[in-house]
């Protein structure tokens, strides 16, 4: 629907289909003076005083202000106007963020853009503009619908302002919402699970769909972010180690400096306590050091393990399509896995991504840098690599062969946005491998698993067996960590000592250490 | 210490907001007679009729009678530890225990809602310290009890709990000053029963026998006029009167909110007091909660830290995560605490056992 902006009519009209715009449900009063105001600016002040909430803090409601305006004119098909409302934000951004002394601002480059960079106290980073923009593409355009209801509700609750921060965890509650899949939705990307490199032509033959909506619909979940093409690392043949280390929780977190760089996340959980899991990948040659630095800084209870091998899967039978919900039978499960328990009935390796010494592999800081873009998105073309890198594509080309035959990565798919919410950190410690190994493939029917062999770093006596550990990492659709703890606990305790913990925050900051840290001619990674 | 499983309570069925207004009007009176709910809300007799009565058969709300255990020299107890169900004396379970509930920390708990006579508490306490690791003793001291229907969405019917505001709501109690003091007012919060000054009571054993012999007092579903559990109408209500002006006994209007199937326990030691009370003014806004002021208990019956609370929490589906996502940094910082999800509640006649006397 086209209106015209100027004029005192076309205005009022303006006012009131507004909430049509936005589509939101919540009553809104808007005094008769409002209608008097004519231009632009009037426009963004109507919007900023009667339809933002009042809890919001200066800086975002200038921002959602922005972003409102950028819709109206996309919405209106003007879209020179809207290309120059997104130029006055990227502006305006700074102004209003340079003043504010809560958080730190900085500027980083980007593909020749200047993001400005906000870290907030607590160790999240924001970027503003870019981070609105990327939710909002992502729901489909319906952010500011989704965040108002969100703040006009919270706004009957609360009195005081909020937070940039806490603004910016509720942008990414907003995330959560999940997507609803359809059958054939489900039949390609189960397609692409099993094969994550194959054609279009191949998922097009398995799911009995033409091409060219195999391709609609590949393009749909890309673009609304329901699967992104991650891919596992094997840090051994980069010299490297992948670490896991448990700690106590502490109000001010801050690892050595030297740790610090090869940090890959942490995730916050809670078991009989506060409790971090830290995740480093650091260089084969510096664990003892690291160890001894983190046991002086963090004292002698923290536990540090180092990862033996690691499997990822992702699982779509249990989802309903016709429901949009997760239905998955947990005491199925358990009685699976009494009956292949008692069975034994594998005897089977189960293939996994082990870590074992290679030969050491030729590589410089270029190399690194592909592969670190390649860990969060592998499905980039050359031509993008290329203009990312500013390399040209025949070195690309060149390049990504060689990381392609001496296999650095592992190729995966990892699923977001399917109201799988509830994220559970299972450890198990047991003698009887035929039980873990059952355990295994059982837990692999579930939507997202993940599990990680782990060999503690402590002295043990050559006499005794050390029991084989596991940490899975499980993720469960939402209200389904209770069903799990119904059922799973009694068989666990028949076969060894188990522990859960629930995870209740992140920081996941990379899932590669920055390439400059590796010297290319000692053809070491740096330690001091 | 009251709540056990009814029938009823996941059944799909619709509340509208009069139904709320009654529901909320009558937990905040403790009356259920007609008159005062329609002073309260404004709504007419009829109605207010038609819906009780409507509300009663869904079973949303009920009459209990809740002894002062203090008053008849009884102890609640609660006890905290892994593994007990397995090892215990099932004599002293089927004697003193009320409630059995399973729980999960980082691994499976058993918590024991005992009431035991006083003079035998040693022996308990030492029983179970001497028996088990990791045990821990809790002397109960008062019950609290909140509904609320605040997050209740009507249109859809289920609850739509803003857990990330209600967090932030916390933090704005404790920073405000003065906030406190006014929420006090208009808090949901009742207390169900507390330990008074006053001395206990001394009842013949046939006397207690009596009384117990009612099953209203441990059965919240129906009157204790309909049971026929031995007894006429005269004798209970003479008793009654008796308990009631001794101040042993009170009637308590329990209020269910529907479709809650998340429980969690959280055992709140060393806390600051100004931060408990506006966080258990801000958990009053969820649909329902319950808590305990308790004393630790050491092996010898000493109290080790006077000021624990307890509270159990009834969430809807997957509550038990987003409480975790928005509460626990707030609770970690300033408390230490722990954290259970309730798995399964055993009842002493799920588990062939009488009830505590």
């Amino acid at each position: 629907m086209v209106v015209e902006l100027r004029g005192e009519r076309a205005l009022v009209d303006l006012i009131e289909q507004v909430p049509t715009f936005l589509k939101i449900s919540y009553p809104l009063k808007i005094p008769k003076t409002a209608r008097r105001i004519r231009s632009e600016r009037g426009l963004r002040k109507v919007f900023r005083t009667y339809f933002l909430p009042k809890i919001l803090p200066r800086e975002i409601k200038e921002e959602l202000t922005y972003l409102f305006l950028y819709k109206l004119y996309m919405w209106k098909g003007e879209h020179e106007k809207a290309e120059k409302t997104l130029e006055n934000w990227r502006k305006a951004v700074r102004k209003f963020y340079r003043k504010c002394e809560e958080y730190d601002v900085d500027s980083e480059f980007h593909e020749g853009i200047e993001k400005l960079r906000i870290r907030f106290p607590s160790g999240t980073i924001y970027y503003p503009v870019f981070e609105i923009l990327k939710i909002d593409s992502v729901l489909e355009g319906k952010l500011l619908k989704v965040l108002l209801e969100t703040l006009y509700s919270s706004s009957k609750l609360l009195r005081g302002k909020i937070k940039v921060e806490d603004f910016c965890e509720m942008l990414w509650e907003t995330l959560k919402t999940p997507y609803k899949m359809s059958e054939n939705e489900i039949k390609v990307l189960n397609a692409l699970i099993k094969n994550p490199k194959a054609k279009i032509e191949e998922i097009s033959k398995i799911t009995h769909l033409a091409p060219s909506s195999v391709t609609l619909i590949l393009k749909r979940l890309e673009e609304r972010q329901v699967y992104t093409a991650n891919s596992i690392v094997k840090f051994d043949k980069l010299g490297l180690k992948h670490i896991i280390v448990r700690m106590p929780f502490r109000k001010d977190l801050r690892f050595p400096y030297k740790l610090n760089r090869y940090l890959l996340s942490i995730q916050y959980v809670l078991g009989d306590r506060g409790e971090y899991l830290a995740s480093f990948a650091l260089p084969a040659k510096r664990i003892i050091g690291a160890k001894r630095m983190l046991t002086k800084s963090f004292g002698r209870s923290i536990k540090i393990y180092e990862v033996k091998n690691f499997q990822f899967h992702l699982c779509l039978d249990h989802y309903n399509y016709n429901l949009h919900k997760w239905e998955v039978d947990y005491e199925e499960l358990v009685n699976q896995i009494e009956k292949q328990a008692s069975k034994k009935l594998f005897e089977k390796k189960i293939e996994e991504i082990s870590i074992t010494k290679e030969k050491e592999t030729v590589f410089d800081r270029k190399d690194l840098e592909i592969l670190r873009i390649l860990t969060r998105n592998w499905k980039l073309s050359i031509r993008e690599l290329s203009k990312i890198l500013n390399l040209a594509k025949s070195a690309v080309h060149k390049r990504l062969l060689k990381i392609e035959k001496l296999g650095f990565l592992e190729q995966k798919i990892n699923i977001h946005r399917l109201g799988l919410t509830e994220d559970i950190a299972l450890i198990v410690k047991s003698n009887d491998q035929a039980f873990l190994d059952t355990l295994i493939r059982v837990l692999r029917k579930l939507p997202k698993f993940a599990a990680y062999k782990l060999k503690e770093t402590r002295k043990v006596s050559k006499r005794l067996k050390e029991p084989s550990q596991y940490l899975f990492w499980l993720t469960l659709p939402s209200g389904d960590t209770i069903r799990f703890l119904r059922t799973f606990p009694s068989i666990l305790k028949k076969h060894g000592d188990f522990e859960i913990l629930y995870r209740w925050h992140y920081y996941s900051w990379f899932l590669f250490p920055d390439p400059k840290l590796y010297e290319e001619e000692l053809k070491t990674w740096k330690w001091r | 210490m009251f709540e056990e499983e009814i029938e009823g309570k996941g059944e799909d069925f619709k509340l509208n907001t009069t139904d709320l207004r009654i529901l909320e009007a009558m937990h905040d009176l403790q009356d259920q007679r007609i008159s005062s709910i329609v002073g309260k809300t404004g709504l007419s007799e009829v109605t207010v009729k038609r819906r009780l009565r409507n509300l009663r058969k869904r079973k949303l709300f009920a009459k209990k009678y809740v002894v002062n255990f203090w008053r008849m020299s009884l102890i609640p107890l609660m006890i905290v530890g892994q593994d007990l169900l397995e090892d215990v004396d099932q004599k002293l379970l089927s004697s003193y225990c009320r409630f059995i509930r399973s729980v999960m920390g980082s691994v499976p708990y058993d918590i024991f809602d005992l009431i035991v006579p006083a003079k035998k508490l040693g022996d308990i306490l030492e029983y179970f310290y001497g028996s088990f690791k990791n045990v821990e003793a809790y002397f109960v001291k008062s019950f609290h009890k909140s509904v609320s229907f605040r997050f209740y969405d009507v249109v859809k019917n289920t609850w739509k709990i803003d857990y990330f505001s209600l967090a932030l709501y916390i933090r704005e109690i404790m920073v405000k000053e003065g906030y406190i003091d006014i929420l006090k007012q208009t808090s949901p919060i009742k207390t169900i029963i507390e330990k008074s000054p006053s001395r206990s009571i001394k009842l013949s054993n046939r006397r207690i026998e009596t009384i117990l012999s009612f099953k209203a007092f441990s059965d919240k579903r129906s009157s204790p006029l309909t049971l026929g559990v031995g007894g006429s109408k005269y004798t209970f209500y003479r008793i009654k009167s008796e308990l009631v002006t001794l101040n042993s006994l009170r009637t308590f209007i329990d209020v269910y909110p529907p479709k809650l199937v998340e429980k969690l326990f959280l055992i709140i030691e060393k806390c600051d007091e100004h931060f408990l009370e506006a966080l258990l003014l801000g958990l009053s806004e969820l649909p329902s909660l319950v808590f305990y002021k308790a004393n630790k208990m050491g092996i010898s019956g000493e109290f080790v830290n006077e000021n624990v609370t307890i509270v159990r929490l009834e969430l809807p589906e997957g509550g038990f995560t987003r409480f975790l996502e928005n509460f626990t940094k707030m609770l970690i910082e300033k408390t230490d605490f722990k954290l259970y999800l309730e798995t399964e509640v055993l009842t002493p006649s799920v588990n062939g056992g009488r009830i505590a006397r």
